[in-house]
Protein backbone atom coordinates (compact mmCIF):
# COMPACT_ATOMS: atom_id res chain seq x y z
CA UNK A 1 0.00 0.00 0.00
CA UNK A 2 2.78 2.37 1.05
CA UNK A 3 4.89 1.40 -1.96
CA UNK A 4 1.90 2.02 -4.17
CA UNK A 5 1.51 5.50 -2.73
CA UNK A 6 5.21 6.26 -3.24
CA UNK A 7 4.96 5.08 -6.86
CA UNK A 8 1.90 7.28 -7.40
CA UNK A 9 3.77 10.22 -5.95
CA UNK A 10 6.72 9.59 -8.25
CA UNK A 11 4.40 9.38 -11.25
CA UNK A 12 2.75 12.67 -10.32
CA UNK A 13 6.17 14.31 -9.93
CA UNK A 14 7.35 13.06 -13.29
CA UNK A 15 4.09 14.05 -15.00
CA UNK A 16 4.19 17.49 -13.36
CA UNK A 17 7.79 18.18 -14.32
CA UNK A 18 7.15 16.91 -17.85
CA UNK A 19 4.18 19.29 -18.12
CA UNK A 20 6.36 22.19 -16.92
CA UNK A 21 9.07 21.33 -19.45
CA UNK A 22 6.49 21.15 -22.23
CA UNK A 23 5.07 24.50 -21.19
CA UNK A 24 8.57 25.90 -21.03
CA UNK A 25 9.33 24.59 -24.48
CA UNK A 26 6.28 26.38 -25.76
CA UNK A 27 7.38 29.42 -23.75
CA UNK A 28 10.64 29.64 -25.64
CA UNK A 29 8.61 30.36 -28.80
CA UNK A 30 7.10 33.35 -27.04
CA UNK A 31 10.51 34.89 -26.64
CA UNK A 32 10.60 35.03 -30.40
CA UNK A 33 7.31 36.92 -30.28
CA UNK A 34 8.81 39.21 -27.69
CA UNK A 35 11.64 39.94 -30.12
CA UNK A 36 9.06 40.97 -32.65
CA UNK A 37 7.43 43.22 -30.06
CA UNK A 38 10.75 45.01 -29.56
CA UNK A 39 11.24 45.18 -33.29
CA UNK A 40 7.78 46.64 -33.77
CA UNK A 41 8.54 49.21 -31.07
CA UNK A 42 11.52 50.29 -33.07
CA UNK A 43 9.48 50.43 -36.25
CA UNK A 44 6.57 52.19 -34.57
CA UNK A 45 5.44 55.66 -35.55
CA UNK A 46 6.16 56.79 -32.01
CA UNK A 47 9.81 56.09 -32.51
CA UNK A 48 9.90 57.12 -36.14
CA UNK A 49 8.37 60.52 -35.42
CA UNK A 50 10.40 61.43 -32.38
CA UNK A 51 13.69 60.17 -33.77
CA UNK A 52 14.87 59.63 -30.24
CA UNK A 53 13.63 56.71 -28.29
CA UNK A 54 14.26 56.27 -24.62
CA UNK A 55 12.81 53.17 -23.10
CA UNK A 56 13.50 50.48 -20.59
CA UNK A 57 14.44 47.43 -22.52
CA UNK A 58 15.33 43.96 -21.46
CA UNK A 59 18.11 42.37 -23.45
CA UNK A 60 16.63 38.97 -24.05
CA UNK A 61 18.39 37.41 -27.00
CA UNK A 62 21.96 36.81 -27.82
CA UNK A 63 22.76 37.05 -31.48
CA UNK A 64 25.06 39.70 -32.80
CA UNK A 65 25.03 43.45 -33.09
CA UNK A 66 27.20 46.45 -32.48
CA UNK A 67 26.23 49.98 -31.62
CA UNK A 68 25.79 50.77 -35.31
CA UNK A 69 22.23 49.58 -35.38
CA UNK A 70 19.74 46.85 -34.91
CA UNK A 71 18.30 46.83 -38.36
CA UNK A 72 20.63 44.23 -39.77
CA UNK A 73 19.25 41.14 -38.17
CA UNK A 74 15.84 40.51 -36.81
CA UNK A 75 16.91 39.13 -33.46
CA UNK A 76 19.98 40.95 -32.43
CA UNK A 77 19.94 42.50 -29.04
CA UNK A 78 23.47 42.42 -27.82
CA UNK A 79 24.48 46.02 -27.45
CA UNK A 80 27.95 47.35 -27.10
CA UNK A 81 28.65 50.73 -25.58
CA UNK A 82 32.26 51.87 -25.62
CA UNK A 83 33.26 48.29 -26.41
CA UNK A 84 31.54 47.09 -23.28
CA UNK A 85 28.87 44.51 -23.84
CA UNK A 86 25.59 45.00 -22.01
CA UNK A 87 24.69 42.00 -19.95
CA UNK A 88 21.87 39.87 -21.27
CA UNK A 89 18.81 39.63 -19.08
CA UNK A 90 19.37 42.96 -17.34
CA UNK A 91 17.03 45.88 -17.81
CA UNK A 92 18.49 49.02 -19.28
CA UNK A 93 17.34 52.43 -20.30
CA UNK A 94 18.64 52.80 -23.81
CA UNK A 95 18.76 56.00 -25.72
CA UNK A 96 18.66 55.31 -29.40
CA UNK A 97 18.45 57.53 -32.42
CA UNK A 98 18.13 57.07 -36.11
CA UNK A 99 21.18 58.23 -38.02
CA UNK A 100 21.30 59.73 -41.51
CA UNK A 101 21.44 56.27 -43.07
CA UNK A 102 18.27 55.35 -41.27
CA UNK A 103 20.11 53.05 -38.92
CA UNK A 104 19.43 52.95 -35.24
CA UNK A 105 22.30 54.09 -33.15
CA UNK A 106 22.79 53.67 -29.46
CA UNK A 107 23.69 56.93 -27.77
CA UNK A 108 23.82 55.95 -24.15
CA UNK A 109 22.58 53.44 -21.68
CA UNK A 110 22.13 53.10 -17.99
CA UNK A 111 21.18 50.20 -15.84
CA UNK A 112 17.66 49.98 -14.51
CA UNK A 113 17.40 52.64 -11.79
CA UNK A 114 17.86 51.38 -8.25
CA UNK A 115 18.44 47.88 -9.51
CA UNK A 116 20.91 47.22 -6.72
CA UNK A 117 18.40 48.29 -4.09
CA UNK A 118 16.30 45.36 -5.23
CA UNK A 119 18.87 43.02 -3.76
CA UNK A 120 18.00 44.45 -0.34
CA UNK A 121 14.32 43.68 -0.80
CA UNK A 122 15.14 40.18 -2.06
CA UNK A 123 17.37 39.58 0.96
CA UNK A 124 14.64 40.73 3.32
CA UNK A 125 12.11 38.40 1.74
CA UNK A 126 14.61 35.52 1.90
CA UNK A 127 15.08 36.21 5.62
CA UNK A 128 11.32 36.10 6.10
CA UNK A 129 11.09 32.82 4.18
CA UNK A 130 13.95 31.34 6.23
CA UNK A 131 12.13 32.34 9.39
CA UNK A 132 8.93 30.65 8.19
CA UNK A 133 10.76 27.50 7.13
CA UNK A 134 12.78 27.16 10.34
CA UNK A 135 9.84 28.00 12.56
CA UNK A 136 7.08 25.97 10.95
CA UNK A 137 8.45 23.32 8.62
CA UNK A 138 9.12 19.88 10.05
CA UNK A 139 9.95 16.47 8.63
CA UNK A 140 7.80 13.47 9.49
CA UNK A 141 10.05 10.40 9.43
CA UNK A 142 7.13 7.98 9.70
CA UNK A 143 5.45 9.25 6.54
CA UNK A 144 8.65 10.37 4.85
CA UNK A 145 7.06 13.73 4.17
CA UNK A 146 7.11 17.33 5.31
CA UNK A 147 4.50 18.96 7.49
CA UNK A 148 3.73 22.37 8.91
CA UNK A 149 3.73 22.53 12.69
CA UNK A 150 0.58 24.46 13.55
CA UNK A 151 1.49 24.82 17.24
CA UNK A 152 4.36 27.25 16.53
CA UNK A 153 3.50 30.91 16.92
CA UNK A 154 4.26 33.83 14.60
CA UNK A 155 6.39 36.70 15.80
CA UNK B 1 4.62 45.53 -7.68
CA UNK B 2 8.08 44.44 -8.62
CA UNK B 3 9.96 43.96 -5.36
CA UNK B 4 9.88 40.61 -3.64
CA UNK B 5 9.64 41.89 -0.08
CA UNK B 6 6.37 43.77 -0.72
CA UNK B 7 4.80 40.57 -2.04
CA UNK B 8 5.26 38.70 1.24
CA UNK B 9 5.25 41.55 3.78
CA UNK B 10 1.88 42.92 2.67
CA UNK B 11 0.24 39.67 3.75
CA UNK B 12 2.53 38.90 6.67
CA UNK B 13 0.88 41.82 8.47
CA UNK B 14 -2.34 39.74 8.60
CA UNK B 15 -0.66 36.83 10.43
CA UNK B 16 -2.61 37.22 13.71
CA UNK B 17 -5.98 37.58 12.00
CA UNK B 18 -5.99 34.44 9.86
CA UNK B 19 -7.31 31.33 11.62
CA UNK B 20 -6.20 28.71 9.08
CA UNK B 21 -2.55 28.71 9.99
CA UNK B 22 -1.27 25.89 7.77
CA UNK B 23 -2.84 27.35 4.65
CA UNK B 24 -1.66 30.83 5.61
CA UNK B 25 1.99 29.77 5.98
CA UNK B 26 1.78 28.06 2.58
CA UNK B 27 0.14 31.22 1.25
CA UNK B 28 3.03 33.39 2.52
CA UNK B 29 5.60 31.11 0.89
CA UNK B 30 3.48 31.09 -2.28
CA UNK B 31 3.54 34.89 -2.49
CA UNK B 32 7.26 34.91 -3.32
CA UNK B 33 7.66 31.48 -4.88
CA UNK B 34 7.12 32.58 -8.53
CA UNK B 35 10.06 34.99 -8.34
CA UNK B 36 12.42 32.45 -6.79
CA UNK B 37 11.39 29.70 -9.20
CA UNK B 38 11.94 31.97 -12.18
CA UNK B 39 15.28 33.25 -10.93
CA UNK B 40 16.40 29.70 -10.15
CA UNK B 41 15.41 28.56 -13.65
CA UNK B 42 17.23 31.53 -15.22
CA UNK B 43 20.38 30.79 -13.21
CA UNK B 44 20.58 27.09 -14.04
CA UNK B 45 19.43 27.30 -17.68
CA UNK B 46 21.52 28.66 -20.57
CA UNK B 47 20.33 31.92 -22.14
CA UNK B 48 18.73 30.16 -25.12
CA UNK B 49 16.41 28.36 -22.72
CA UNK B 50 15.19 31.50 -20.92
CA UNK B 51 11.71 30.78 -22.25
CA UNK B 52 11.50 27.81 -19.91
CA UNK B 53 11.11 30.24 -17.01
CA UNK B 54 7.84 31.64 -18.42
CA UNK B 55 5.52 28.99 -16.84
CA UNK B 56 6.65 30.12 -13.38
CA UNK B 57 4.72 33.34 -13.85
CA UNK B 58 1.62 31.81 -15.37
CA UNK B 59 -1.52 30.38 -13.78
CA UNK B 60 -1.17 26.94 -15.33
CA UNK B 61 2.55 26.58 -14.51
CA UNK B 62 2.06 27.68 -10.92
CA UNK B 63 -0.94 25.37 -10.55
CA UNK B 64 1.29 22.42 -11.50
CA UNK B 65 4.12 23.68 -9.29
CA UNK B 66 1.83 24.13 -6.26
CA UNK B 67 0.49 20.65 -6.83
CA UNK B 68 3.98 19.12 -7.02
CA UNK B 69 5.12 20.95 -3.88
CA UNK B 70 2.00 20.02 -1.90
CA UNK B 71 2.74 16.37 -2.68
CA UNK B 72 5.89 16.67 -0.53
CA UNK B 73 3.71 17.13 2.56
CA UNK B 74 1.83 14.64 4.71
CA UNK B 75 -1.54 13.63 3.32
CA UNK B 76 -3.65 15.40 5.95
CA UNK B 77 -2.08 18.78 5.07
CA UNK B 78 -1.75 18.39 1.31
CA UNK B 79 -5.06 19.99 0.37
CA UNK B 80 -4.62 22.99 2.63
CA UNK B 81 -1.03 23.54 1.49
CA UNK B 82 -1.97 23.28 -2.17
CA UNK B 83 -4.74 25.86 -1.76
CA UNK B 84 -2.47 28.14 0.28
CA UNK B 85 0.42 27.93 -2.17
CA UNK B 86 -1.78 28.44 -5.19
CA UNK B 87 -3.61 31.43 -3.72
CA UNK B 88 -0.25 32.92 -2.69
CA UNK B 89 0.98 32.48 -6.25
CA UNK B 90 -2.16 34.14 -7.58
CA UNK B 91 -1.70 37.11 -5.27
CA UNK B 92 1.84 37.43 -6.62
CA UNK B 93 0.61 37.41 -10.20
CA UNK B 94 -2.14 39.91 -9.43
CA UNK B 95 0.31 42.38 -7.87
CA UNK B 96 2.72 41.85 -10.78
CA UNK B 97 -0.08 42.55 -13.23
CA UNK B 98 -0.56 46.02 -11.75
CA UNK B 99 2.94 46.98 -12.90
CA UNK B 100 3.75 48.60 -16.23
CA UNK B 101 5.98 46.46 -18.45
CA UNK B 102 7.82 48.73 -20.85
CA UNK B 103 10.12 48.05 -23.74
CA UNK B 104 8.70 44.80 -25.02
CA UNK B 105 8.91 42.83 -21.80
CA UNK B 106 5.66 41.36 -20.61
CA UNK B 107 3.91 39.16 -18.10
CA UNK B 108 2.40 35.88 -19.24
CA UNK B 109 -0.24 35.19 -16.60
CA UNK B 110 -2.63 33.48 -18.99
CA UNK B 111 0.11 31.69 -20.92
CA UNK B 112 -0.33 29.77 -23.25
CA UNK B 113 -3.73 31.32 -24.03
CA UNK B 114 -2.93 35.04 -23.89
CA UNK B 115 0.47 36.64 -24.36
CA UNK B 116 -0.19 40.00 -22.75
CA UNK B 117 -1.82 40.28 -19.38
CA UNK B 118 -0.52 43.31 -17.53
CA UNK B 119 -3.02 45.90 -16.29
CA UNK B 120 -0.26 48.52 -16.13
CA UNK B 121 -1.29 50.90 -13.34
CA UNK B 122 1.94 51.27 -11.35
CA UNK B 123 5.04 52.50 -13.20
CA UNK B 124 8.05 50.23 -12.84
CA UNK B 125 10.17 53.05 -11.44
CA UNK B 126 7.84 53.66 -8.47
CA UNK B 127 8.50 50.30 -6.83
CA UNK B 128 10.83 51.93 -4.30
CA UNK B 129 7.95 53.97 -2.82
CA UNK B 130 5.83 50.84 -2.50
CA UNK B 131 8.74 49.07 -0.85
CA UNK B 132 9.23 51.89 1.70
CA UNK B 133 5.49 51.96 2.46
CA UNK B 134 5.34 48.17 2.89
CA UNK B 135 8.46 48.17 5.06
CA UNK B 136 6.95 50.84 7.32
CA UNK B 137 3.68 48.91 7.62
CA UNK B 138 5.64 45.75 8.38
CA UNK B 139 7.76 47.41 11.09
CA UNK B 140 4.70 49.05 12.68
CA UNK B 141 2.89 45.70 12.77
CA UNK B 142 5.94 44.02 14.37
CA UNK B 143 6.20 46.80 16.94
CA UNK B 144 2.50 46.54 17.81
CA UNK B 145 2.73 42.77 18.33
CA UNK B 146 5.82 43.25 20.54
CA UNK B 147 4.05 45.87 22.63
CA UNK B 148 0.97 43.64 22.94
CA UNK B 149 3.17 40.76 24.10
CA UNK B 150 4.72 42.87 26.86
CA UNK B 151 1.36 44.13 28.07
Amino acid sequence: MKLNRIMNKKLIFIAGIAALILLGHYGSFIYETQDQVIQSFINSSEYQNKQIWLKYIKIIKADSIAASGIDGRQRSYIFFVNNKQLQIGKVYALELYKNHKGHLQLISFKEYPLRKAKYITSSLSILLIFYLVIKFLRFDKMNNALYINPSSEFI
Amino acid sequence: MPDTFSHIALFYILRKRIKRKIAFIAFLIGTVLPDYLREFALIILPVEFSGYAIPFHSIIGLFIMSFILSMLFIKSQQKEIFIGLFLGNMSHLFLDMLQVYPGGSSLYVFFPILYKSDIGIIPESSWIFIFIMTLLLFLISMAISEIKKKI
